[in-house]
Order: structure tokens, then C-alpha cells, then sequence
């Protein structure tokens, strides 16, 4: 799969973060502390404009006093009694008509879907998952933004804060009677998708007969059969049989079938390894270019997509992965066979051809695996280039070394702390292997589809607790639509982060807002500079101050195009622990900045007017 | 008690809501190139109601379009943008899942089809490597296409270009070997797209196939009366042909020779013959028939004649008269003989053709003059003979688009056993060098072939010799010369040359010049038998151009 | 401050302005005011003359301009103040969609009462308010009375030392009127200080034993209602019997004092005399405290 993003360890990412980035809680930390000061900053700019400088400062010192004491006075039967409320009002706004369309566009989901893609789990998946992520988002929306403001404009706030109410019990009680709401609607719609994705999928087909043609070995002895199933679901499979009749449908649009005799009659069962959690652990990929010499990155074959970074053929260039915490417990051995394993491995490589070669052969290349402290290198291990399909190959745990020598994989190989390197090349001249770093990794035992299913439902319950906690503290201050349109705007500009970091950080083409919009109403293109005059500095010094603006709001932005792991599931990848214990991380971390953010917006409101 | 009513109802309205929603779905799922759809599309195809017919009722189409609250334009730019993200990031499942999504909110978009059919059928199928992979989009490609010609069941530009993916994408890419046999091959593609009624196994070639598509598009033309629009006719409907022509020469490349291939000519022969007599608009927007070239020559003449019959002596009388108003310069450039005119002479000499060029229409003003009673008559031939003059001018240049006369010629001799049998031996030779290795007898397969060949272009003096006809011969003479270069001969050895009866086509067809040696030393030769001794062996001239 | 105080306010003001803090209205001029324990309060005035307005500033919906208003010994954005408050808002601002129960339930929760106290108190004030069984229903399906009653039991969930009623009797029915006035005097009754505000004289002069007169943002009068009702010079006759002949002596006989005399003392002018006097005083003299001289017989 793509993983354009690289995965940190936990503790990594929460304490000292990736190259070139800081630890998420220091980044916290900061954040809380800029928006602190510039909440009080501007607090008591408001409060002394109205009741002059030092009346000013008491309000906003009793305000902050008075904050910091209701904090330790919050109680949880409060917080409680105000979630079953806000559950209670959500019901009777119909939250269920969410469920409504849920099951309409499942019911008509087969007029756009179709199963005749390659990988129509793929398909199927990053539909009802996107289709759940919108919708429950949506609700949240609608369930955060007006709720509060709902009760302002029928007054009936007037009764909750009459009473020993914490203000922050009323927001976090909102957030979470509207998360508890949204975790119902996510668990009903993740088991109807996930029962959806797999009836829909799930097929069988015939043996056709006349297909069958019987197999023999070397010494011409039957060793069964090879034809190929029927038609069904937009596709077919070759099927090899063996002499009893019983075999395995191979490997066609991403799953395999069963074939089993049952009254002399082969039966093809239903399809396996439609949904997958492959278990990958990912090396570090660094390249060695033709020259031999070491390159952070292979060359570009001058695709627009800057993912993957090429090797040339029949050059010293070397795609190179090293693993960590390598042993022989890896090892994975075939249960019938003598031979003693390997280390099992995905390997995706790209393909890019310089010339067409021999029409219908696939480009060789060659594995070996090296230890990265003696230097000891395998022999070369051929192999075919599948184009954009993983390759799930294990590496023999007997290897012959480069001098005819016999070693081991796990004794010899690997260094005394656990390292491994495995190196690629590609054997043809003029064509090219294109890798990323998660195009190689070790492959783990597969976990359950299921709980993996249930994970990528926590990444959405994460955008939804999220996206409630900012809707809810905008809707403090905010009248409904408003504060809507706020959380609309979080949500947007979270799903386009990168975009925005990209406009504010000057790399993407056509300048700052203005800038562009200058571009845009003289219709000069996006790459050409700008002449210098007055009018053009003038634009680039308001852009200045815009995208500064956008940087800080950037802090504060979630990355909703990252939180997703739809693609995890999509591709038939396990989502990564780490991954979940960031997005929970970070999950936590909205809903507590968000709970005093919207406490001190609230405080700051009459609620009588 | 009155809460529990009205709650009951409300639960009886969404049950009765949600049982109804299911035969929606049953019977408004969309007919697609894979499934036959819901009831509905069945009774619309039954009754023949194409989308375009009978205005839009694919629900599923409306049904997305009316969801996107009148903001479908946004929709679209979203999900074109969404899917130029995917084909960059080169994730071709959500390519075309995105593309099929779009295809239900603009499916009267005719470019849309063409641009994203073309974007699976050349774009995308390139990026993978695994040749099954590339036809596997080849074909999407081609089903997606043809999908757009369901929504669009009247629109003969579609419809040809799904004749031209049909043909031209699998039969003349670099992988059209391996693509031509699978889509042979390809039962569930033909199933498909035929709509569970497919051709026979051995109309399955992709040129036959296509062939049937194009003939569709202008039966479209010829029975809905569609306009082509900006599309020039003369190509538009050359198209069947042409796909028969290309299935003949295909068939000969897989080595079918004999009377299925001559049944295939003369399929072709037929076929060409039909567009020759088709009427067509031309660019001027008269209606011609290319055969009709003969035709209007001899009429023309016969006018011509009858023109100048009708008042003899009047254009020289005319000439004459314009000769007496040159000026002196021009005059005197005129007594300077054509050879040795300076070239302000020639520009004069030029303008004095120009000035003493007589038009149809001073002749028969002249004639008004001098014969008052033949004034009409004249008058009206002279209308004609220019009418003609313009008619003929566009079929020859129609022609010349066309490629008319030589595909005529080819389509004719291609037919005779001299043709069959030397393309035969051809094969054969080429079967004898590559797979056997055998060289003598390569080389005498191809020395036989190429006397057949040479008795064809005598018998066929219409064959222009260009390269049009020769590059097909000259791959047969490249094979020849390397079986030669192993045999440690060449083309230019005299015993070679003496059998070698193509020297006129490899002529006009060496564009390469990669036999200009070879063609030299045997003109030198040619001429040296005429004046029985030469020096040419010494020749510095040859030595230079061997260096080069 | 003495213990007997349980609501004192400090030159309490309000300026409402607009988003551009421009001034827009002075709902409430600097007011000082103390209210007692065990004591029903009247804060009475025409619309817009800054009752609401005070109260809501006593109960923290509203921030001073100036000034403060102080309750139980704390300021009244302290929430912790609530804990002894009940408050019945103009109109009952509930949730429509929870029944009787569910509500004082919610409510009940909000003070962090135990499940069983909370129970109990619940049970109890339905059946004081007489919605028992009604007690299950949707508040939307509720008439307005009912909702007034409900929205009583609501401010004396937590059994309040301090109510505040504003507008009680609104949109109640004669009888219902009655009831909310005794419900006001019985907790008089409990010892429990009351303020309410209206601009229904008749409920004031029956249950208040003090009095605040505000017009437009302004203390005008304030006492207890007795006192100021009382109408010194003038004497009340009240007499039966009497011929017309002996109506025409009266006049001389009072000064003889001869007839039957059953009546005879200081009579009361009624609270509406007052009020509009105040408010017609108000107005020909604004900006100053009311100062209405006691009334007398020809006003």
C-alpha cells in the first residue's frame, strides 16, 4: 500500500517526533501555551476596553482563579446527567435519519459499485468506510454545532446554569453525550459494512469442465488437473487440482477459493482473503546509485508522484532496506515440506521500461541479503518483477554466500543487534525498479480482518470526537450556523492540510491567497514570477501576514486526511498499533484543549442575551 | 394511548418507505456493458428506448445527479480533479471507480467518454507492466467506451471510436500479437459486449469487430440520420474497409494465406468498391462519388468540345487580342526562348500566361457577342464545364485523402493467386529463416516470392510504385538482404542482381537509403550492359559513400 | 454583612450594547438593594423597567456594567451560589421533549443529589405541583399552567433557601394564580426568602411584604407594602341602614356623632393608585427617586 507518511514509534512521536519535527506532546504543549497567552492577550485587551485597565485585569484574573477552581469542582454525575441529556436531545433530532440514509446508500451502493475491478475489496471497503466517515462526520457536525446554541435561543440554558453547574461540565457533557450518540450510529453502520463489504463480495463459482486438463510430472506421472473456474462476479480463476480432485482456485481479484470434492464433483467454496490485515514491519530504504555510491533516494523517472525513486538496470544501483530485530523466530516454514523456510516478505516493485524488452516476460532482478556489521553478503536471488501486485515471497533460510560458502539467514546474516539488510536490484539494462520504503517489508502473521476492521472504525470515531469537540466549543460562543460554518471550515481545511501547510509555507504554486487571486483575476499561470513594482510587494506583504495567520491556525488543524486509516483496510493492511495509540493520543488531547477553550469562550458569554 | 398511535404509524411509514426502496433498487438498477440492469433497463431495451431517444431514465444517473442539489457541476470539477489525483498516484481501481462515477453524473458528455476511454485504453494500460494487465485495460478501456455508446445509442462518433480502439489499439500496438490473441481468446469480453449474443469464434478478430462497429456508425448516419459534424467523410466512412484491409493483412501476418484470404480481399475489394460509389459531402458541400472520376472526366471533355464546337476560332481570336494589349516588355521577354530567359524575363514571361489565360467565361461572353442566337447555350456549357472541373478537382482530391486508387489497386491483385502465393512464400521464407534457420532455402522461398511479386506489379500497371506499396514489400527485401549478409552475399552482387526483379520498388521505397549503394552499383551495372564497358568499379564517388 | 442578608446589591447597573460595545440601553441605573431572610420580595415595575434585568444579574445570567450584586456572601457569578437558589424563569425554559419525572430528575442530578434523596424529592414536588398524572408525559404535550407548575417543582428541587420567581402568575388561570400565591406565602411560611417580580399589582399586594417600584431602570419607591399604602388623613365610613333622610343628616350627625357608625378607619388606597402615581410622578420628574408625598383624598 501507499504510505506516504512515515509511522513513528509511540513514544517517539509523543516525546521527540520524526526528523525535522518535535514530539507531538512538546507540540502540545507549545500550542496550549501560544493559545493561552493569546486568549488571556486578548481577553483582557476586551475586558479594559470596557471597564478600563484595572477593572479589566480583576476580570480576567477572577476568571482565570474561578477557572482553575471549577476545574477540581467538576463533578461527574453533572457531566453525566448533561451527556444522557444531550443524548436524549440528539435522539429527538433525529439522528436517526442518519441511519436512514446509511441504509439507502447501502441498498443502492451496487448501482456504483462494480465487481469487475481488479480489487473490488479495495473498492468496496474505501467506499462504505468513506460514505460511514462522511456521514457520522456530518452528524457531528450538525449534533455539536447546534445543540448549544439551541438551548440559548429557547432559553433554556437559563435553568442549567441557574444551577451549580460548571460551565466546563456543560460543554464536556455535550461532547460527550454527542460522542456516546455517535459511537451507536458508527457501531450500527461499521457491522452493516463490514457484513456488507463481505456478503457482497463473497461468491463461488463452477469448475468449467471442459477446461480441465490433466497435468503430469517429469516422469509423465498424473499429478492432477489445471483448467479454470467459470464466470461469475466479472471474473474467473485458474484452478490446479490435484489427483483427488481437490485444489485451489489461484489468485485472481485479490482472493482465492477452496475447491474441495463433495460426491464426485469438484465444489468451489466460498472466496478466501477477500478482507486482509497483513501484518507488515517496515524497514528503513536507503539506495545506492549506478555508481555504488550511497543516495538517500534512487533516480526519477519524471513522474509527477514523487513517491517512489527508481534503480536502473544492470548498474550498481541498489534499493536497499534495512530491518531491525530480525531472528529466527520469524522464520516461517512450509508444514509439508522438508526444507527449513524462510524469512517471509511483500515486496511491491514498479516497473518502469525504458524500452519494451521481450513483449510478455517480466524484468528480472535479483535479492540478497547482507550483514550490515560483517559485510557478508548472500548470493543473488532471481526473481520475476510483478508490476503493482505484492510479491509474497520468503527468503530461504539456507542461503550460499557470495563465495560458494553455505550460511545460515539468521546466524550469519544478521548482526548481533537484530539488523538485516535486504538489497534490490534490477538485472536488465535500460529498465528501471521503482521502490518506497513500505514497498518491502517482513510479513507477520496476518491479523483478524475484523478487529483490523475495528480499528479503522476507531480512526473514524477519532474524526468524529474530534470534529464534536471543536463543533461544541465553537457553538459556546457561536450562534448555530456560525459556529457550523466554523467547524465546517476545520473540517475542510483538515481534509486539505497538507494543501493549506503547503500555501502557508509558500511551497505550492501561485503564492499566498492574494497572490493567487491576483493570478487569477489577470490570468497569469501559477509558475511565472511576478514582476516587481509596488502593487506585487504589496501582495507578497499581505500574503506575508495571511500565511503567517494560516501557519498558526495549521497548529491547530487536524490532519483529517492522515487520521483516516481507510486505506488500511482498503489495501488489506493491519493498521499499526502505533497508529491507533496516536490518533487516540490525539483524540484525547482535541477533547482537552477543546473542553477549555470552549469553558473560557462560554465564561466569556452572557447567557442572557 | 394516542403517542403509541402515532408512533406505531411513523414505524409503519418507514418500514412500508424501506420495503419500497428495495424493488427501486431491483427495478431501476442501471443496464451496464456487465449486467443487464433492473426490469426497467430490460422493458427500455426491449422497447428500443435509447437514452438519447426518449430523453434520460437511467435512474441511477438521475438518482446521483438529482443528489448533488443542482451543484453537479462542482460535483464533476471535484470528482475530474479526484480522479487526475488517482491517475497520478497511480491507484487505477479508484481511477476507474471514480470515472464511473462521473460517467453517471455527464453521461451525455461525449468527450468524456473519448478522453477517459482513451486515458484506460493508451494511459493507463502502459503503466503496468504485465502484458495481461495492459489488455485487461485495453478492454476496460473499450467497455467503458462502450458503455458511453448505451447512453449514447445515436452518436456515430462514439460508436467509430470504438471501432478505432477495436482495431487500432489491439492490432497495432507493439504487444498486437499477444493482444490479438487474447482478445480472440477473450470469451467473456465478447460475451460483454455483445450482450451474451456473441459472434462466432472466428469473427472474433479484432478488425472484424471493428469493422462491425464503424459499419454501425454509419448505419447510424445513413438510417438516423446523424450528422459525422466536423469529421471529414472521406476518412469516416473509408473506415470499414479499411478494417477489412487490416484484418486481411493481419490474417496474412499470422500466416492464413489461400482462399480464406482471398475471400478477405475480395471482402475488402468489395468493400472499398461500396465506398467508392458512396456519396459523400464534400468539403465544398456538393455530393461526389469518388469512383465517379472517370465519369466526369470524359464528360468534361465531351462539354469541352462541344464548347469549342460552337463558335471555332473564338478563343484563339480572344488570344489574339490579349496578345495585342501586352506590353512591349513583356513581348520581347516572351521572344526570348523558354530556356534562356533571365529571371525578370521568367516573372514576365509568367505574367503574360497569367494575361492571356482565357476562362470559360470570356469565351462564351465572345460568343454572346458574335453569335447573339447560341449566347444561352454557350453560357450554360460553360457553367457546366466549370461545375465539373470543380467536381473533379475534390474527388481527386478526396482521393488523394483517401489513398483511393492504391488501396483499389491492392485490394485487386492482393486477391490473385500470384499475390496469395507470393505473400505465401513469403511467410514461408520467413518461417524458414527465423524458426528453422534454414538459409538456402529462406532465400530461395524469397527469390521465388519476389518473381511472383514482380509478375503482380506488371500485371497491376495502375500500382503506383511508392513508398505506400513498397514499405510492405521492402520488410520481405530487409529479411532478404539479412539472410543474403549470412550467406555472405549482398543485394549488390552481380548474381544477386541479376534475379533481383524489385529494383524499381526498393527505389521508391529506400527511404532509409539504407540500399543507396546497393541501387548505384546497379544502375552503374544497368547502364554498363547498354555501353558494354564501364570503370565503375574504381569509381571515388562509391568509396566516399560507403564511408558515410 | 450581616447573616440576615441574603441578597445585597452594590450600585448594580447593566448598559446593554451592541456587538460594537457601542451603548444601546441603560436597562438598570445603580441600584442598591437589600433583601432579607424570610422575607417576600416584590420587585414591581411597567415592561422594561429593569426587573428581569435585576434579577438576572443577581442569578449571574447577566454581567454587571457596574457594580455588583452580592448573594449569600458571594458575588453572583459564582456558581457555587446556586446551590441554595431556585429560579422560575418568565416562561418555563425547559426541555420539551423529557416527561415531569425526567426532568426533575435532570435537574435534580445537576445538584449532585443522591439517587434516593432525588427520588423522593422528585415524588414529592410532582404531587405538590398536582401533576401526578401527568407525570409521564411529554412536557410539549403540556398546557401552559401545567408547564408553570412544573417549572416550580424545577426551582425547588433542591430545596432552596432563596427563590426566585419571575412573573409567577403569568399565563396562570384565576385559580392557578391562587394556588402560586399561597405556594409563595406557604414558603414564606418554611422561611424560605422569596423575590419575585411583576407587573401584576394584585399578586404583589397580596403576598410581598416588601416592595422595590422600578421604572425605566430606576428605583422609584421601596418599602414595605403597608406602610405605603397607608392614607393618613382620611377617614372610612362604612354604613347600613340608613334612610335617605338619614343620609342627609349624616353629614351633620358625623359631626354629632350620631347614627350607627360601623366602620371607621384609616383606609388604604389600593397598590394600582400608587403605582401609576410613581410611574406619572416618574415621568413628569425623571432621574430622581420617586418621593410621593402619602396620598391623600383628592390625588
Amino acid at each position: 500500500m501507499v504510505l506516504e507518511q512515515e509511522i513513528l514509534p509511540y513514544f517517539q512521536w509523543l516525546w521527540s517526533g520524526g526528523a525535522g519535527s518535535i514530539g507531538a506532546l512538546p507540540r502540545f504543549l507549545l500550542v496550549a501555551l501560544g493559545l493561552g497567552l493569546l486568549g488571556l492577550m486578548l481577553g483582557y485587551a476586551i475586558a479594559a476596553a470596557r471597564h478600563g485597565l484595572l477593572r479589566g485585569g480583576d476580570i480576567v484574573y477572577r476568571t482565570i482563579t474561578n477557572g482553575v477552581r471549577e476545574l477540581f469542582q467538576t463533578s461527574p454525575q453533572r457531566v453525566l446527567a448533561l451527556a444522557g441529556l444531550a443524548m436524549k436531545e440528539a435522539w429527538r433530532r433525529r439522528v436517526v435519519v442518519a441511519l436512514v440514509v446509511f441504509f439507502i446508500i447501502l441498498v443502492f451502493a451496487s448501482w456504483f459499485l462494480k465487481k469487475n475491478h481488479q480489487d473490488p475489496a479495495k473498492l468496496y471497503i474505501s467506499f462504505v468506510l468513506t460514505a460511514t466517515t462522511y456521514l457520522v462526520l456530518g452528524i457531528a457536525l450538525l449534533l455539536s454545532a447546534f445543540s448549544l446554541p439551541n438551548d440559548f435561543k429557547t432559553k433554556t440554558i437559563y435553568t442549567i446554569v441557574t444551577k451549580p453547574v460548571r460551565l466546563g461540565e456543560i460543554v464536556l457533557g455535550r461532547i460527550l453525550g454527542f460522542t456516546a450518540v455517535g459511537t451507536i450510529l458508527l457501531v450500527i453502520m461499521g457491522v452493516c459494512s463490514y457484513v456488507f463489504v463481505n456478503r457482497s463480495l463473497d461468491h463461488s463459482h463452477g469448475v468449467d469442465a471442459s477446461s480441465l486438463k490433466n497435468v503430469s510430472n517429469a516422469d509423465g506421472e498424473n499429478i492432477g488437473k489445471d483448467g479454470r473456474t467459470t464466470l461469475d462476479s466479472y471474473h474467473r480463476h485458474e484452478v490446479e487440482l490435484d489427483t483427488n480432485g481437490e485444489g485451489l482456485a489461484l489468485s485472481n481479484y485479490g482472493h482465492t477459493h477452496k475447491i474441495v470434492q463433495r460426491g464426485d464433483k469438484e465444489v468451489v467454496l466460498g472466496a478466501e482473503g477477500i478482507m486482509r490485515a497483513r501484518v507488515p514491519q517496515w524497514g528503513k530504504l536507503t539506495f545506492l546509485d549506478r555508481q555504488g555510491v550511497p543516495k538517500e533516494r534512487g533516480i526519477s523517472v519524471g513522474s509527477e508522484w514523487t513517491y517512489r525513486s527508481f534503480v536502473d538496470g544492470a548498474t550498481q544501483a541498489t534499493a536497499i532496506w534495512t530491518f531491525d530485530n530480525i531472528n529466527a523466530s520469524l522464520n516461517s516454514e512450509a508444514e509439508d515440506s522438508e526444507d527449513e523456510g524462510g524469512l517471509p516478505i511483500g515486496l511491491i516493485v514498479r516497473v518502469f521500461r525504458t524500452h519494451k524488452g521481450t513483449i510478455g516476460k517480466p524484468i528480472t532482478g535479483s535479492i540478497q541479503v547482507r550483514n550490515p556489521e560483517t559485510g557478508l553478503t548472500s548470493d543473488l536471488i532471481p526473481f520475476a518483477a510483478l508490476d503493482a501486485k505484492i510479491d509474497e515471497r520468503l527468503i530461504p533460510r539456507k542461503l550460499t554466500g557470495t563465495d560458494n560458502s553455505e550460511l545460515d539467514l539468521y546466524q550469519d546474516l544478521v548482526s548481533s543487534n537484530g539488523k538485516l539488510e535486504i538489497r534490490v536490484q534490477c538485472l536488465e539494462r535500460g529498465q528501471y525498479f521503482g521502490f518506497a520504503q513500505p514497498d518491502m517489508y517482513l510479513r507477520m502473521r496476518d491479523a483478524s480482518p475484523l478487529v483490523n476492521y475495528v480499528k479503522v472504525c476507531l480512526s473514524i470515531w477519532v474524526q468524529m470526537v474530534i470534529v464534536i469537540s471543536i463543533g461544541v466549543a465553537g457553538s459556546t460562543l457561536l450562534s448555530g450556523p456560525v459556529a457550523m460554518l466554523f467547524t465546517v471550515s476545520f473540517i475542510v481545511l483538515g481534509f486539505f492540510r497538507p494543501f493549506f501547510v503547503g500555501v502557508a509555507m509558500g511551497t505550492e504554486y501561485g503564492g499566498g491567497p492574494v497572490e493567487s487571486f491576483y493570478r487569477l483575476i489577470t490570468q497569469m499561470n501559477v509558475i511565472s514570477n511576478l514582476e516587481d513594482n509596488l502593487v506585487t510587494r504589496l501582495i507578497k506583504g499581505v500574503d506575508w501576514v495571511y500565511q503567517s495567520l494560516m501557519l498558526s491556525l495549521a497548529q491547530v488543524l487536524p490532519d483529517f486526511s492522515s487520521l483516516s486509516t481507510i486505506d488500511f483496510a482498503a489495501y488489506g493492511f493491519n493498521v499499526p498499533a502505533d497508529l491507533v495509540y496516536q490518533d487516540l493520543t490525539l483524540c484525547l488531547a482535541y477533547v482537552v484543549g477543546m473542553s477549555i477553550v470552549g469553558y473560557f469562550l462560554f465564561r466569556t458569554r452572557e447567557v442572557a442575551r | 394511548m394516542r403517542d403509541n398511535k402515532s408512533f406505531y404509524r411513523k414505524i409503519v411509514y418507514v418500514v412500508l418507505l424501506a420495503v419500497l426502496l428495495f424493488p427501486i433498487s431491483y427495478l431501476g438498477a442501471p443496464e451496464t456493458v456487465d449486467d443487464d440492469g433492473g426490469e426497467l433497463a430490460l422493458v427500455r431495451e426491449k422497447a428500443g428506448l435509447g437514452q438519447s431517444n426518449l430523453g434520460a431514465i437511467d435512474p441511477a444517473s438521475e438518482t446521483i445527479r438529482m443528489a448533488t442539489l443542482g451543484l453537479r457541476g462542482i460535483a464533476v470539477s471535484l470528482l475530474w480533479n479526484k480522479a487526475n489525483d488517482y491517475k497520478k498516484r497511480e491507484d487505477w481501481t479508484n481511477f476507474r471507480a471514480t470515472l464511473e462515477q462521473l460517467a453517471k453524473l455527464q453521461p451525455y458528455f461525449i468527450s468524456f467518454w473519448k478522453y477517459q476511454a482513451w486515458n484506460l485504453s493508451y494511459n493507463v494500460s502502459v503503466e503496468l507492466d504485465d502484458v495481461r494487465d495492459r489488455y485487461n485495460y485495453v478492454t476496460r478501456g473499450i467497455d467503458f467506451l462502450k458503455e458511453g455508446t448505451i447512453y449514447n445509442k445515436f452518436n456515430p462518433h462514439l460508436i467509430s471510436e470504438l471501432g478505432w480502439f477495436i482495431g487500432n489499439k489491439i492490432g497495432r500496438a507493439d504487444e498486437r500479437v499477444e493482444y490479438r490473441r487474447m482478445f480472440k481468446a477473450d470469451d467473456d469480453f465478447h460475451n460483454r459486449f455483445f450482450d451474451r449474443n456473441p459472434p462466432p469464434p472466428e469473427q472474433r478478430d479484432n478488425w472484424l469487430v471493428s469493422r462491425r462497429e464503424y459499419e454501425d456508425s454509419i448505419s447510424v448516419v445513413d438510417d438516423k440520420k446523424k450528422s459525422i459534424g466536423q469529421k471529414n467523410p472521406t476518412i469516416f466512412f473509408a473506415a470499414p474497409a479499411m478494417s477489412q484491409i487490416n484484418y486481411s493483412e493481419a490474417i496474412e501476418e499470422d500466416g492464413v494465406f489461400g482462399e480464406k484470404a482471398r475471400a478477405s480481399w475480395r471482402s475488402a475489394s468489395n468493400l472499398w468498391r461500396d465506398y467508392g460509389n458512396r456519396e459523400m459531402r464534400s468539403s465544398r458541400g456538393s455530393l461526389i462519388r469518388l469512383a465517379d472520376l472517370n465519369r466526369w472526366e470524359l464528360e468534361t471533355s465531351k462539354l469541352e468540345n462541344e464548347f469549342s464546337n460552337l463558335a471555332p476560332g473564338i478563343r484563339d481570336e480572344i488570344v489574339a487580342e490579349k496578345r495585342a494589349n501586352l506590353s512591349p516588355e513583356i513581348l520581347s521577354a516572351l521572344a526570348v526562348p523558354a530556356s534562356i530567359r533571365t529571371e525578370e524575363q521568367q516573372n514576365l514571361a509568367g505574367q503574360a500566361d497569367q494575361l492571356l489565360d482565357v476562362t470559360l467565361a470570356e469565351i462564351a461572353e465572345q460568343i454572346a457577342k458574335k453569335h447573339p442566337e447560341k449566347a444561352g447555350q454557350a453560357n450554360k456549357l460553360a457553367s457546366r464545364i466549370a461545375d465539373n472541373r470543380d467536381r473533379i478537382f475534390l474527388i481527386k482530391n478526396n482521393r488523394q485523402v483517401a489513398n483511393y486508387d492504391y488501396w483499389k489497386t491492392r485490394t485487386d491483385f492482393e486477391q490473385t493467386s500470384d499475390a496469395l502465393r507470393a505473400r505465401e512464400l513469403a511467410y514461408a521464407a520467413k518461417q524458414a529463416f527465423e524458426e528453422d534457420a534454414d538459409l538456402l532455402e529462406a532465400r530461395r522461398l524469397f527469390e521465388e516470392s519476389f518473381d511472383l511479386w514482380a509478375k503482380v506489379i506488371e500485371a497491376h500497371p495502375s500500382l503506383e510504385i511508392d513508398s505506400t506499396t513498397g514499405s510492405d514489400l521492402m520488410e520481405y527485401v530487409d529479411q532478404y538482404n539479412k539472410i543474403l549478409q549470412q550467406l555472405d552475399l549482398s543485394l549488390s552482387d552481380a548474381e544477386v542482381d541479376a534475379n533481383f526483379p524489385l529494383w524499381e520498388v526498393v527505389e521508391a521505397s529506400d527511404q532509409e537509403r539504407k540500399y543507396f549503394d546497393a541501387i548505384a552499383e546497379h544502375k552503374r551495372r544497368l547502364e554498363g550492359s547498354k555501353e558494354t564497358d564501364s570503370p565503375m568499379e574504381e569509381d571515388p564517388s562509391e568509396e566516399t559513400d560507403s564511408s558515410q | 454583612m450581616s447573616d440576615d442578608i441574603v441578597i445585597q446589591t452594590r450600585a448594580l447597573s447593566k448598559v446593554y450594547r451592541d456587538f460594537w460595545g457601542r451603548q444601546k440601553v441603560r436597562a438598570l441605573k445603580p441600584l442598591d438593594l437589600e433583601i432579607h431572610r424570610g422575607e417576600v420580595f416584590g420587585l414591581l415595575g411597567p415592561n422594561g423597567s429593569g426587573k428581569t434585568t435585576t434579577i438576572k444579574l443577581i442569578l449571574g445570567l447577566l454581567f454587571p456594567t457596574e457594580g455588583e450584586a452580592i448573594v449569600f456572601g458571594k458575588r453572583s457569578t459564582d456558581v457555587s451560589k446556586n446551590e441554595r437558589i431556585g429560579y422560575l424563569p418568565e416562561e418555563s425554559y425547559l426541555y420539551r421533549f423529557l416527561n415531569a419525572e425526567e426532568t426533575l430528575d435532570f435537574y435534580g442530578r445537576l445538584f449532585d443529589m443522591p439517587a434516593e434523596t432525588r427520588r423522593e424529592r422528585v415524588d414529592s414536588l410532582i404531587k405538590m405541583v398536582g401533576l401526578d398524572k401527568a407525570r409521564k408525559r411529554q412536557l410539549q404535550e403540556y398546557s401552559k399552567g401545567m408547564t408553570r407548575r412544573i417549572g416550580l417543582a424545577q426551582a425547588l428541587i433542591n430545596d432552596p433557601e432563596l427563590i426566585l420567581l419571575d412573573e409567577p402568575t403569568s399565563g396562570l388561570d384565576p385559580i392557578g394564580t391562587r394556588e402560586m400565591k399561597d405556594m409563595i406565602l406557604r414558603l414564606k411560611g418554611e422561611g424560605k426568602t422569596v423575590v419575585m417580580c411583576s407587573h401584576l399589582l394584585a399578586d404583589v399586594q397580596d403576598v410581598c411584604d416588601r416592595i422595590a417600584i422600578l421604572h425605566q431602570g430606576e428605583l422609584k419607591e421601596l418599602g414595605r407594602v403597608d406602610t405605603l399604602l397607608t392614607v393618613a388623613d382620611v377617614t372610612q365610613i362604612r354604613a347600613r341602614n340608613l334612610s335617605p333622610e338619614c343620609q342627609n343628616e349624616i353629614r351633620e350627625c358625623i359631626a354629632r356623632n350620631q347614627g350607627e357608625l360601623m366602620e371607621m378607619a384609616n383606609p388604604s388606597t389600593t397598590l394600582e393608585e400608587l403605582f401609576l402615581s410613581i410611574v406619572r410622578d416618574s415621568e413628569a420628574r425623571p432621574g430622581r427617586r420617586a418621593n410621593v408625598e402619602p396620598v391623600t383624598s383628592d390625588s
